[in-house]
């Protein structure tokens, strides 16, 4: 445990680049999709947790900000008490690959008013490990990991 | 766990009316709404009732209180006369209660009722509970000091068609005035109010209770403890919300207090139909129903990560109570969280929930 604590503490905090896309502009009604891409800029795979993350695959936390010309727009989707992960509840990332993630956030929020939508996602990551064998381990012994996603616009327009 | 929105569809095309009482099977069915026609009246058998009351003798101080759960165990869903059920607290002669042998007087309302319309009527679902815990004090008379035997009404007395049996419960009651219905009627409408719906087992609906019934102790010995305490840095405070502020104390006193009346005064729903490995979960937006996972059962009753501590962790994330997000998970996170971010513990679930659990305790 000692040596991982070494090696993710020597681990700069650019280890997941990340790139978001939205389409300018939407039709109400319409399902909105926001596409990440996390890239694993180390030498070493990444195993992340996908709690509050893209990683997520369909909005099952209140992971992004996201305001309508300024204003916060709700989370409407589930929110979960999480005991110690499973095995599963960790998506793998090799050494210089990219995980494309789209989420479908007209889910969990509503876009059906026109204006300016701004989407963020701020992390952190809640437990990266660099070792298969470390993951899942207990809440306890998680390790955050910084991650930097820009800020994403869509509008949305009347019919 | 797949991709399907099977947590989401709620929202697609509109967002799906909830009905407290309706059959749910899952979280992702829709409600049939025209359930509550099609199904029959119950008949004699098809609803199970328990009787329980959390404590044998009772003093004159003491509100006698007693928890109903009505379970369908007729194989299809039924539909029941609101009014000869505590759904909105005791309206007609629910129970035969007994002292020492006699009869005791129903002191309660009687209402004059028109023919049931159909919104008079509820519907419980194939396997679906009802629980409520109603007051008895302003409907019966416990004038006398003695012992009480309390069961169901077999049949509601006026002519009531639907029958019920149930288990008889004895308690010894000291004497007490009466309290007039108009004092009494207010609190049995809206207080106590815990139904189950996604076919939660009789084993499940028992722990449920009981779970609930100890997070309304934790919500208010939270918000007394918030209320008494002089503010001030205390090592429980500070351990789950860090450094002390006048302004975080205030804000953290104002969510149990929220949390508190929620318990006390709304009606909530536990939906037993989610199968995921989580403790639970709600949708913020929809007050007071609460589905609870796998965790859930294998958790213990009170202490830390326990079901009575998961119900206020679920109730402080609705909007209408306290909006807390999932900042940290466990305690370990969540005590580094109050060292790191003050706002963030403020605005966390599981902060709350160590918070009321306070196990181990701290002063
Ligand atoms: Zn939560």
């Amino acid at each position: 445990m000692a040596a991982t604590q070494g090696t993710e503490g020597a681990t700069p905090a650019a280890a997941l680049r990340c790139e978001v896309s939205a389409p300018q502009s939407v039709k109400a009604g319409e399902p909105v999709h926001v596409t990440f891409r996390l890239t694993n800029s180390t030498a070493q795979p990444l195993f992340v947790l996908t709690w509050r993350s893209p990683f997520e695959g369909e909005p099952r936390s209140r992971f992004l900000e996201i305001t309508r010309d300024g204003t916060e727009v709700p989370y409407q989707g589930p929110m979960f008490k999480r005991g110690d992960p499973e095995a599963g509840d960790y998506a793998t990332l090799a050494p210089g690959a990219t995980a494309e993630l789209k989420i479908e956030v007209s889910l969990a929020y509503d876009f059906s008013r026109p204006g300016t939508y701004r989407i963020a996602f701020r992390g952190p990551l809640m437990d990266v490990a660099t070792q298969q064998a470390e993951v899942p381990r207990p809440l306890a012994q998680h390790r955050a990991m910084p991650v930097q996603c820009p800020v994403v616009e869509t509008t949305i327009v009347a019919p | 766990m797949s991709t399907s929105s099977r947590y989401l569809r709620w929202l697609v095309g509109g967002v799906v009316g909830f009905s407290l009482l309706s059959a749910c099977g899952a979280p992702d069915e829709q409600i049939d709404t025209a359930d509550g026609q099609s199904a029959p009246e119950a008949t004699a058998g098809d609803v199970a009732v328990s009787l329980s009351m959390g404590s044998t003798a009772l003093s004159a101080r003491d509100d006698v209180q007693v928890t109903v759960t009505l379970t369908n165990v007729a194989g299809h869903p039924v539909k029941l006369l609101k009014r000869n059920t505590p759904v909105d607290g005791i309206k007609n002669e629910l129970f035969n209660i007994t002292r020492n042998g006699a009869a005791v007087q129903y002191i309660g309302r009687h209402y004059k009722w028109a023919a049931p319309e159909a919104g008079d009527f509820l519907t419980l679902g194939t396997g679906e509970s009802l629980t409520r815990t109603v007051s008895l004090a302003g409907a019966y008379e416990f004038t006398e000091t003695g012992s009480y035997s309390i069961s169901y009404a077999e049949e509601i007395h006026g002519g009531g068609a639907t029958q019920f049996a149930s288990n008889s419960i004895n308690v010894w009651v000291e004497g007490r005035p009466n309290v007039l219905p108009e004092e009494a009627g207010e609190r049995e409408v809206t207080a106590f109010g815990l139904s189950t719906s996604g076919a939660c087992t009789s084993t499940e609906v028992s722990s449920i209770t009981t779970a609930f019934n100890s997070a309304k102790t934790y919500a208010s010995g939270s918000l007394s403890y918030l209320t008494n305490t002089t503010p001030s840095g205390t090592a429980r405070y500070t351990t789950w919300f860090g450094t002390y502020s006048s302004t975080g104390w205030n804000t953290v006193k104002s969510h149990f207090s929220s949390i508190n009346s929620a318990f006390t005064t709304k009606s909530v729903v536990v939906d037993c139909s989610c199968s995921d490995s989580a403790y639970a979960y709600v949708y913020p937006s929809q007050p007071y129903k609460i589905y609870v996972c796998n965790a859930f059962w294998s958790a213990p009753n009170t202490g830390t990560d326990s079901k009575a501590g998961t119900l206020i962790h679920e109730m402080s994330h609705f909007t209408v109570v306290a909006a807390t997000d999932d900042w940290a998970y466990g305690q370990s996170a969540c005590k580094s969280l109050a060292k790191s971010s003050v706002t963030k513990a403020r605005d966390n679930a599981d902060s709350h929930e160590y918070f009321a659990e306070n196990t181990p305790a701290q002063n």
